[in-house]
Order: C-alpha cells, then sequence, then structure tokens
C-alpha cells in the first residue's frame, strides 16, 4: 500500500517537473498551431477581423482550385530540392576537407561561419544588388570572363536560380558546422584500425566516417528541407516572388495573402496548414525510412 | 627516389593545392556579400550598388565616413536595442 502510494507520489511530482514545459509547449506551438487550423476554416480577413464566421471548406476549395496552386507547390518543391541537396554537398566536403590535414583550416573555417554572423536580410538584399542588370557586381565578373550579362531578376529561370544560389550560400555553414562536429566526434582509434586493414583516403571516408555520420546527415537532411520549404526570407526579399509567380513558394503566397495588400488571413492560414501537411507527410516517410526516432530513443 | 614515391609525392602535393584553392575560392565566395555589406556601411549615400572595386572586385568605400553610424536617427535607440537582442538571446 505505502509502496504504491509512493509510486503514485512519484508519478505525481514527474508530472509536476514537466508542467512547465507542457505549459510551454501548449502555449507556444500546439495553441497557436491549433488557432492556424481553426482560422482556415473561417473567412477572417481584413473585413472579417473580429466577426468571423465559420465557411466550412471554402478556402481549400478555393486554395486547391486557384490556377496558380500548383505552379506555387511545383516551386516550392523544386525550391526545396535545388536548395537542399547542394547545401548537404557542399557542407561535406567542406566538412572532410577541413577535418584532414590543412594548414589555416581554422582561418578558413572562420570565413566560412561568416555568411551567419550578418542578419539574412542585410545580406539578401545585397544579393539583390549584387544582381543587378546593370550595375551589379556579377554580371560585371561574368562580362570579364566574356558571358554577357545575365538579367536575373526579371528573367523566370534566372531569377529562381538566383535566390537559390543566394541561398545556399546562407545555408552550407550550418551544414558543414554539423557534419565537422560529427566527423570530430568519430574517435581517432577507428581511423587507426582502418589504416591497419589498409583502408587509407578515400576509402576510410567511403568505410568509416560516411557510415558514422550517416544519422548526422540524415537529421541534416530533414531539417534542412523543413526550413527551406519555410524560408519565406531568401524567396522573398531577392525577387518579392516575382517576376510573375516564378519565385513565389507556399509560404510567400501566405505571406501575400496576409500582408500583400489583401489581408485575408483565412487564406494565408489555409497555406500555412497546407504547407505543414505536405512537409509532415514526407517527413514521416524519411523517419520510417531512415529509422531516425528509432536510433535516437 | 623511385617512381612510385615520386608519383605518391607528387599526387600529396596536387591534393593539397587542390584543397587550398577549393577553401581559398569559397572563402571569398562566404566574405565577398559580407565585405559589401560593411562597404556600404562605411560609405556616404544610400545607393546599393555603388561601390569601388580593387583588384576588379574587392569592394572599397571611395571616401570612407562614419555618417551612417552616427547621423542614424535610429541610433539613439541603439544600447535599449542591443540590450533586447541580448536578452532575446539569452
Amino acid at each position: 500500500m505505502s509502496k504504491k502510494s509512493g509510486a503514485g507520489r512519484l508519478r505525481g511530482s514527474g508530472w509536476l517537473f514537466i508542467l512547465p514545459a507542457l505549459a510551454g509547449l501548449i502555449f507556444l506551438v500546439l495553441y497557436p498551431f491549433a488557432y492556424n487550423i481553426y482560422v482556415s476554416f473561417t473567412n477572417m480577413s481584413v473585413y472579417h477581423i473580429r466577426n468571423y464566421t465559420w465557411v466550412g471548406l471554402k478556402n481549400y476549395v478555393f486554395v486547391l482550385t486557384s490556377p496558380d496552386f500548383f505552379t506555387v507547390l511545383r516551386n516550392s518543391v523544386v525550391w526545396t530540392v535545388a536548395n537542399v541537396v547542394p547545401t548537404v554537398l557542399l557542407g561535406l566536403v567542406l566538412a572532410f576537407v577541413l577535418n584532414s590535414k590543412v594548414k589555416g583550416k581554422s582561418i578558413y573555417r572562420l570565413f566560412m561561419i561568416v555568411p551567419w554572423a550578418m542578419p539574412s536580410f542585410i545580406t539578401l538584399l545585397i544579393w539583390q544588388s549584387m544582381y543587378n542588370t546593370q550595375y551589379g557586381v556579377i554580371n560585371a565578373l561574368l562580362g570579364e570572363v566574356g558571358i554577357a550579362p545575365i538579367n536575373w531578376l526579371n528573367d523566370c529561370n534566372w531569377a529562381f536560380v538566383g535566390i537559390v544560389i543566394a541561398n545556399i550560400w546562407l545555408g552550407y555553414p550550418f551544414m558543414m558546422i554539423i557534419f565537422s562536429g560529427a566527423l570530430q566526434s568519430i574517435p581517432n582509434e577507428l581511423y587507426e584500425a582502418a589504416s591497419i586493414d589498409g583502408a587509407v583516403g578515400f576509402r576510410q571516408m567511403r568505410y568509416v566516417s560516411i557510415p558514422l555520420i550517416r544519422p548526422t546527415i540524415l537529421i541534416a537532411v530533414l531539417l534542412g528541407s523543413i526550413w527551406t520549404f519555410n524560408n519565406f526570407n531568401s524567396a522573398y526579399l531577392i525577387t518579392g516572388g516575382g517576376p510573375g509567380i516564378c519565385t513565389t513558394i507556399l509560404i510567400t503566397e501566405a505571406y501575400k495573402d496576409a500582408f500583400g495588400g489583401t489581408f485575408a488571413f483565412a487564406q494565408a492560414a489555409t497555406y500555412a496548414f497546407l504547407a505543414f501537411i505536405i512537409l509532415f507527410i514526407p517527413g514521416i516517410f524519411w523517419n520510417r525510412y531512415t529509422g531516425l526516432t528509432r536510433r535516437a530513443t | 627516389m623511385s617512381r612510385s614515391k615520386r608519383i605518391r609525392s607528387l599526387s600529396r602535393i596536387a591534393g593539397t593545392v587542390l584543397k587550398h584553392a577549393f577553401l581559398i575560392i569559397m572563402s571569398i565566395i562566404s566574405i565577398y556579400p559580407v565585405l559589401w555589406v560593411i562597404t556600404l556601411a562605411l560609405s556616404p549615400g544610400e545607393s546599393l550598388v555603388t561601390p569601388n572595386f580593387v583588384l576588379g572586385f574587392i569592394p572599397v568605400p571611395a571616401t570612407p565616413t562614419l555618417a551612417h553610424f552616427i547621423a542614424n536617427p535610429s541610433s539613439t535607440c541603439l544600447p535599449e536595442r542591443t540590450f533586447r537582442s541580448g536578452l532575446r538571446t539569452a
């Protein structure tokens, strides 16, 4: 009896310990998330800011049948893949190079972390000016090697390439840092044992380093995909989603709906919830396929 | 020195040169837009596309000035904003 009440007391104090975190989770994550879902089923806009009413699936029908939705969705998917793949590869290559015997690696590492130290919205505006067709430095440099000026900001395809390049520039330092950390955590004895077995250079990387940092790579790909899919700054500040809707992704479309003049908050909430579902389903598959959380627990 | 040893040492040197070339290029790409930010901060005027260049591509302020740091009307709020940023980071 006394044992039982002791266990009960323990369970009670356990709840007490997690209560602050639980409260934070409810108020900072679950409530806004649930509110967003609720708003997506209403007609909340600047005209119905307080007296909004339930409209059922009307917003979802409107968004999913709008002629631009699938273009915007395709842009979002291409944007995510075009960013995550090079960012992860570049981060991985740099981490390997900086983890090898290279003189001055701390200086190189310092230089490469610099993009992180600047506020992204400032550097993105700088990228915008560098892409200027007439005065931008990128066209000036291309002109030096005999390449004709590119209309970076007004050509549909080049605008997309432009925002992808800028976002890769912003994103690879993070990947480099986490892969460097993962590589440095591999015990040296494993490399020594591998070299005794005749594995040196590329083989060590292939059979020792890559398998051991695989969980980190998988997490980096998942996080990178989520962040990039929902990345507003790079996709909006350089081109404003244009020309037309060439560089518009779901999250910039949500912003435009909410604050771009129409103040259609319910539609913006619908886009946000659709973006969540689009990310959630592949995220679950990725988790199942790679066993990420299984490994963690 | 045997031929195979020479080849090995040459390939090691080539590898080192390639590594440094790659790292130097990546360092330049990394800091270039930041240099531009610094140049603009130290240049008079408001334009985003008027730097001077050294060696054809390194942006430097033509007439360096601290005017943006001094005359910015929001600079009076700087200590308060810095404190707020620090508080948020903490």
